[in-house]
């Protein structure tokens, strides 16, 4: 039942992105079209979808002049087509660029049926008597015709269904028989897993040390050890990630702590490696992006453990432990971190998943193929399917850990499981 | 920014004792208004001439105005335009040195010969507009869904099949008509339009059938559970990526829309949670007993209640939007990576640390923010 549900969830999740898409067109194969001045883009339509209006192509979506679109909408809703429209602006471009029609540059702008028949009309008859300037009024004539025989708003509204012509389901069957593109999925998602279990431990071990250090450090200092570690939470990761590259990747400030490869070196691995090859012989290559995104993390979950610390330090069994006899270190580092780590095991649940979005910025600034970077560069090329891919699948692992941590959870306090959490 | 939210950050963080349990939030405006006074592109005040200058929120001008002829006129000690360039200096200035015309650089110039300063000012009122109205934005609604959605738990909403056939229909509509709204094929005119209708034809449904026996359970209280579990395992700033490339080339308000509505089905839970509480204390008891309808109580005696849950929550919100921009505009995607932001100053000051001058202030300034929105609202217990 539980991963039925799970099922479910992930694939309302993609199919929400998929409304949400489809309401707005995809563009996969973007053309120019120039029409005069402006440049019209567009690109295939992906998102046939029937709750759209009928008029409505959805290459509209992606004219990028306001001005353009505003009328396109306009036009398109009294009965033209997308394609009569563009060609249309083009012969309005041409009519305005031709001396002494300035008073027809509106052409382009113009939102009325009526008013742009009207216009045409009043072209024609604006000709000059006789052949003065034979050359122009022919020009004329044959943009009037073709503006005629373009047809303007005499179309039959088409609707598209599910069906053979849905252009979204194509690309999805493509993207899915597209070994390469399923490959560079795969392997982003490797190499993020592995970069977020090396931050995770980092995190998590990073942690816990600072809190053990800061409830056994003097009472004296320790607003200041919690304002660092306040800093520390809310520091930009990508500020310390370019001052952390610029400092321990290159020999230009100091020869001494030139400690790690620098980034883009993984790049030159190649890249196609299994699990194992990546974790133990490459894993040098990411110790430092997840040295970096574990520092606000472990920052987070020590002021989360000196919390719960200072609470239980109050409790009459570590008065009772102290008179016994035993040290500082011991007490906390066993009794108090035992009793106050239950609501943490969600949180590491969450951390998890977390990390795996958590580490979008490092890769960037590293250049790691994971997830991160392939998302920015679906962004720069636009390639929808691949995000909604990306978005699925870490919302699925995000599903699978928040209930792995609740099993943990139950597991590690048996009073859990008569009640629901 | 990937990292698994505190339920309750006040609790996780102490200033030091000395500023324990006050609200530092005035701090900011007064910075703000400071800042402005000292370097500002526009006259801070300017009145006379056929019209009323305003220099605050100007971080869209290129160049600093011409000569001016005002009645009334407070002028700024430094008259920099954050797009200013001075191409005549070959390196950039470091803090507090004079370019060749003789204009002081408090904290430098970078390449271009841009002010850092004045880049600065413009990148705090990209961060507060932001953070002030993500958080007012997503405070305000999502109080108000929490609040019902706790409500109308202890007090169910019942409907005949026919409104409830109704409730959903109306749902499907308005959904609908806000996408074609989205694509532009729907004028906000016609928008409203069809909400008031709908908003008209439900409450007429429900004065006509005021008598009739209601049977169906309208299930509020359980929509902000959904969606929040619906919400939860999809990653914010992947989410972001995506809606950022379907909606093309989105404007700033575009982007503060987006950060609101990302954030609403964890505000409306979250703040549900803390309103329950309220719900089931007496004197909501008394109030229904009294007659009073629930909108009023929702408004006039649970939401009083709700004020220190929501400030931590939005404080939180606010650090969250600031941080989330600036990782943007850091990697250039969405508005506010070509304009003088925080981000976009981190970005251009580390590819060049011989410039670190450019880079430090907008770090310094982003901790500062970031910290101050999310301790600084902080409530004592």
């Amino acid at each position: 039942m539980g991963l039925m549900r799970m099922m479910l969830k992930v694939t309302l999740i993609v199919l929400s992105v998929y409304f949400l898409a489809s309401f707005v067109s995809g563009r996969v194969g973007e053309d120019e079209v120039e029409t005069g001045g402006d440049v019209v883009r567009f690109g295939k339509p992906v998102f046939y979808f029937s709750l759209l209006p009928r008029w409505y192509d959805s290459r509209l979506a992606t004219v990028r002049n306001g001005i353009l679109k505003k009328q396109g909408i306009a036009l398109m809703r009294q009965g033209m087509t997308f394609d009569q429209w563009l060609s249309y602006q083009q012969k309005a471009e041409e009519i305005s660029k031709l001396p002494g029609l300035a008073e027809f540059a509106s052409l382009k702008y113009i939102t009325e049926k009526n008013d742009i028949l009207k216009q045409i009309d009043h072209l024609e008859q604006s000709l000059p008597p006789g052949d003065i300037d034979p050359v122009r009024s022919g020009k004329i004539k044959a943009i009037v015709a073709q503006m005629n025989g373009i047809g303007l708003f005499d179309r039959i509204p088409e609707v598209h269904f599910w069906g053979s012509d849905n252009v979204f389901q194509q690309s999805f069957i493509s993207f899915l028989s597209d070994g390469q593109k399923l490959d560079q999925l795969a392997m982003a998602f490797r190499l993020s897993f592995i970069l977020s279990i090396f931050a995770f431990i980092f995190s998590t071990t990073g942690g816990t040390g600072l809190a053990l250090w800061y409830i056994s450090s003097k009472a004296g200092i320790r607003w200041l050890f919690r304002t660092v570690l306040q800093i520390l939470y809310v520091l930009p990761v990508f500020c310390l990630a370019v001052i952390a590259v610029q400092f321990f990747t290159s020999s230009y400030y100091s020869p001494y702590i030139n400690w790690f490869p620098g980034p883009g070196s993984f790049l030159l691995l190649g890249g196609s490696d299994s699990f194992w090859q990546i974790m133990f012989e490459q894993g040098h290559y990411l110790i430092l992006p997840a040295l970096i995104t574990s520092v606000p993390l472990s920052a987070g979950i020590a002021l989360r453990w000196i919390s719960g610390m200072e609470d239980e330090q109050k409790k009459p069994y570590v008065t009772t432990l102290r008179s016994k006899g035993l040290s500082t270190s011991r007490i906390n580092g066993k009794h108090v971190l035992k009793n106050i780590s239950l609501p943490m095991i969600i949180y590491f649940g969450l951390l998890f998943p977390a990390l795996m979005s958590g580490v979008f910025l490092i890769e960037n600034v590293f250049a790691i193929g994971g997830i991160g970077r392939l998302s920015y560069q679906s962004v720069r090329h636009d390639d929808l399917m691949m995000l909604m891919m990306i978005t699925a699948l870490v919302a699925g692992i995000n599903i699978v850990f928040n209930k792995g941590s609740r099993r943990v959870m139950r597991w590690a306090d048996p009073r859990l499981k008569t009640q629901v959490i | 920014m990937g990292r698994p939210e505190a339920e309750n950050p006040g609790d996780l963080m102490v200033w030091p004792r000395s500023l324990r349990g006050k609200n530092l939030l005035w701090i900011v405006p007064l910075i703000y208004l400071l800042l402005k006074i000292i370097i500002n592109p526009q006259p801070v005040i300017g009145i006379g001439g056929g019209k009323v200058t305003i220099g605050f929120f100007n971080f869209r001008d290129d160049q600093p105005a011409g000569a001016d002829d005002y009645d009334f006129v407070i002028r700024p000690v430094m008259r920099i335009s954050p797009y200013e360039t001075n191409l005549d200096i070959r390196n950039p200035l470091p803090p507090l040195s004079r370019d060749g015309r003789g204009m002081l650089h408090v904290l430098g110039t970078d390449h271009l010969g841009r002010d850092v300063l004045a880049g600065f000012v413009s990148g705090f009122e990209l961060a507060l507009l932001i953070a002030l109205l993500v958080s007012l934005g997503t405070g305000f609604v999502s109080m108000i869904m929490g609040v019902q959605g706790a409500y109308f738990a202890r007090f169910p909403l019942k409907v005949s099949a026919v409104e409830a056939g109704m409730w959903i229909l109306v749902a499907i509509l308005i959904a609908l008509s806000f996408g074609w709204f989205l694509i532009g094929a729907l004028s906000i005119i016609s928008l409203s339009g069809i909400i008031l209708c709908a908003v008209l034809v439900l409450s007429g449904i429900r004065y006509v059938s005021k008598n009739k026996k209601r049977k169906y359970r309208l299930p509020v209280n359980a929509l902000n559970r959904q969606a929040q579990e619906f919400f939860q395992p999809v990653p914010d700033l992947i989410l972001l990526l995506v809606l950022i490339t379907v909606f093309d080339q989105i404007s700033l308000w575009g982007l503060i829309l987006i950060l609101i509505l990302l954030r609403l089905p964890a505000g409306s839970w979250y703040l549900q949670g803390q309103a329950t509480q309220f719900i089931h204390q007496k004197h909501i008891d008394q109030a229904r007993t009294m007659g009073f309808s629930g909108t009023r109580i929702i408004f006039r005696h649970v939401m009083p209640l709700m004020a220190p849950s929501v400030r931590v929550f939005m404080g939180l919100t606010a650090s969250r939007a600031v941080l989330s921009e600036s990782a943007l505009a850091f990697l250039g995607i969405g508005p506010t990576g070509g304009m003088m932001s925080w981000g976009s100053m981190i970005r251009l000051g580390l590819s060049d640390l011989t410039m670190w001058w450019v880079s430090l202030f907008p770090v310094l300034g982003l901790v500062a923010v970031a910290m101050l929105f999310m301790y600084g609202s902080r409530v004592d217990k």
